[in-house]
């Protein structure tokens, strides 16, 4: 078995933060950004693409840019609590309204997979790709399924975590702010890459906090994938460092170590 | 790719179980299978147009009062599934530890039947009613807290969603979740319940069958939808008969929803589940379609089995009998697969009949007795999602 995944990129986005670097300098941008560039997605597509489907194309294209990654295979894995719930209540609402009848551009972006389909056809990747949900432990999911899949396959894996603000009535119980962040991961052992994070241990108990507790991360606090932020700080500090990601009623536990390639 | 460090022999499966439109278990779907007869019904809600649906009619059980927040359709029909497996599942959390017994789910629709009901309410009142919950009615990890509150279940739990390939997913998620050495025993599955959306979604899109549908035939004319939740319990060392030999999951990178006229993505997720197995073509007895009825979707399967087949193993599709149970669609025609490798009896294509003779492929039209070995069964998705997943009977 690998001992250990190899970073060798990361990457951030939120309406608040263009990037890791503000996110962790806590310089916002004023006012917030509706939406990310997403130029991985042709013009047409981006146009009716969702601001989960964009953001995960962002953070995808950023990771795979800095790590030199060929989009057109390599595997990628994405996350997210709830999916493509902005789309969703759209359809609700067409389903309530005059003849019921549905957008057929709506209900085919609806699917959680929206962006990795997205993805897969813009960069004409045939490979492997996934899409998960495990709720709070969607960030320990996505670590667990690469972890595997590198540990199985070799070569390299990106992965992305994603959720987008509760939509209409959905946010009358449930309010936060988007985030999309992504790694770009191998078991290579050679010299460079931001660190190695080791295989998954579990906990049995649960996480201190659903998310990073760090000031400027309040606005994700709800946000299912904001456990992953603990992974991105702890990459960019440099750090040797444990992390805890909350998963059902306990946690999974991955170690960090830095590597030569540290910030 | 190279397959690599995964069992050798396959991963063992302890017991497995169904609900579906063919019945509320095993026993009863096996009975309706084998006997030619259609589960589809007319749509349990109103619609503007006909749409015969795969619904389950049977009475589901009710999460335990201590867990009520859970209760939903999607929850009832897993649970319907788990209820047999219960005390195997019990022993292998005995066994190696709750952490080290693993849940891959697959799913497309997650609890949307309840909230669709909850949005309807919430138009005409202007109220979300107290009782509803996002996180445990509508969001995909419900189901997982569920069943791990219920089973002891601690290791590695989610859901692949991947609309119509989620649960054949699932098993691959959970194979390489065994070969990488994180889990002794995990369950696989997949659970979605019939909702309104998926079927004017699809009727939006111009694939919606108005009578029961044809897979492969003549004259074809889309999909119905169907729900329903299949279980599977497989441990590293298990004595079983059945085992999971391989999969392949591969992309088209085409279109959304169309899928790539000449089938190369669903070439590609067959043969790589033939690596994955160490199997040749020939060592496959049957291939399970994802054969939806649709008359793209059809013909750029079928000329995938033809290329990696030759053209003459067996080609069954089952959604004559189901309908289309979307996420849960590979796990419940696993279920079904099996039922035909365990029994030695090949049912037929319900609605397929006449074939169309542009398909390149051996359609089975007659119920069929024979020496079963290994089985191939396919589901593909929106976005180009791709997966083949083979069985074995290594007895």
């Amino acid at each position: 078995m690998n001992a250990s995944m190899h970073v060798r990129a990361c990457a951030l986005w939120s309406p608040e933060y263009p990037d890791a670097d503000a996110w962790l300098a806590g310089k916002r941008s004023e006012p917030p950004s509706a939406a990310p560039p997403a130029e991985l997605l042709p013009r047409r597509v981006r146009g009716r693409a969702s601001l989960l489907t964009c953001m995960i194309a962002e953070v995808v294209a950023r990771v795979a840019r800095e790590g030199s990654a060929d989009l057109a295979k390599v595997p990628l894995i994405v996350g997210s609590g709830y999916g493509e719930m902005a789309t969703t209540a759209q359809l609700l609402a067409m389903m309530r309204s005059d003849d019921g009848a549905l957008s057929p551009a709506r209900f085919q972006a609806s699917v959680h997979n929206a962006a990795a389909g997205a993805i897969s056809i813009a960069t004409a990747n045939q490979g492997f790709s996934s899409c998960l949900s495990a709720g709070d432990g969607t960030s320990a999911a996505v670590l667990i399924e690469a972890f595997a899949w590198l540990t199985v396959r070799g070569g390299q894996v990106i992965v992305a975590a994603a959720d987008e603000s509760l939509p209409g009535f959905f946010a009358e119980r449930d309010r936060f702010g988007p985030l999309a962040l992504a790694m770009l991961l191998d078991v290579a052992q050679a010299a460079g890459g931001m660190g190695w994070l080791g295989p998954p241990v579990r906990v049995a108990a649960a996480a201190q906090a659903r998310a990073s507790r760090e000031p400027g991360d309040e606005m994700f606090a709800r946000n299912p994938v904001a456990p992953l932020l603990a992974v991105l700080r702890a990459v960019r500090a440099g750090r040797n460092a444990t992390v805890a990601l909350p998963a059902g009623s306990g946690s999974w536990r991955f170690e960090f170590t830095p590597g030569e390639g540290s910030p | 790719m190279t397959p690599s460090r995964l069992p050798a022999r396959g991963l063992p499966l302890c017991d497995y179980s169904l609900c579906c439109a063919l019945g509320a278990d095993l026993e009863s779907a096996r009975a309706q299978l084998f006997a030619a007869q259609s589960g589809l019904r007319p749509a349990p809600f109103e619609l503007p147009f006909a749409a015969p649906c795969g619904v389950v009619d049977a009475p589901l059980p009710a999460p335990p009062l201590h867990l009520q927040a859970f209760d939903t359709r999607q929850a009832r029909l897993a649970l319907a599934a788990l209820e047999s497996l219960r005390p195997r599942i019990a022993q292998a959390v005995q066994r190696w530890g709750g952490a080290r017994v693993g849940l891959v789910l697959g799913s497309s629709n997650a609890g949307l039947d309840t909230t669709e009901r909850v949005h309807a309410e919430h138009l005409r009142t202007g109220v979300v009613r107290d009782a509803y919950s996002l996180r445990t009615q509508h969001a995909f990890s419900a189901v997982l807290d569920l069943i791990c509150a219920l089973t002891g279940i601690e290791g590695p739990a989610q859901f692949l969603s991947t609309a119509c390939s989620s649960s054949g997913k699932a098993f691959a998620s959970a194979q390489r979740l065994c070969a990488a050495g994180l889990v002794d025993a995990v369950l696989v599955g997949g659970v979605d319940a019939l909702c309104e959306m998926t079927v004017r979604g699809f009727r939006s899109l111009g694939v919606l069958a108005e009578q029961p549908c044809h897979p492969f035939g003549a004259g074809r004319s889309g999909i119905n939808i169907g729900e329903g939740a299949a279980l599977f319990l497989f441990e590293r060392d298990a004595e079983s008969e059945l085992v999971l030999l391989g999969c392949g999951e591969s992309a088209d990178a085409h279109h959304m929803t169309a899928p790539d006229p000449d089938g190369q993505g669903a070439e590609l997720a067959m043969r790589e589940a033939l690596a994955v197995a160490g199997l040749a073509p020939a060592e496959i007895d049957l291939v399970n379609a994802h054969g939806t009825g649709t008359a793209l979707g059809d013909a750029s399967e079928a000329a995938a089995i033809a290329r990696v087949f030759d053209g003459g193993v067996p080609v069954v599709s089952t959604k004559g009998y189901t309908g289309h149970a979307l996420g849960a669609a590979g796990a419940l025609e696993a279920a079904l697969s099996l039922l035909t490798l365990e029994h030695g009896l090949l049912p037929e294509s319900l609605g397929a009949s006449p074939v169309d003779p542009a398909l390149p492929i051996a359609v089975v039209q007659r119920r069929r007795e024979g020496v079963f070995k290994r089985v191939l069964s396919n589901s593909f998705a929106f976005g180009g999602s791709n997966v083949s997943v083979i069985f074995g009977r290594v007895a």
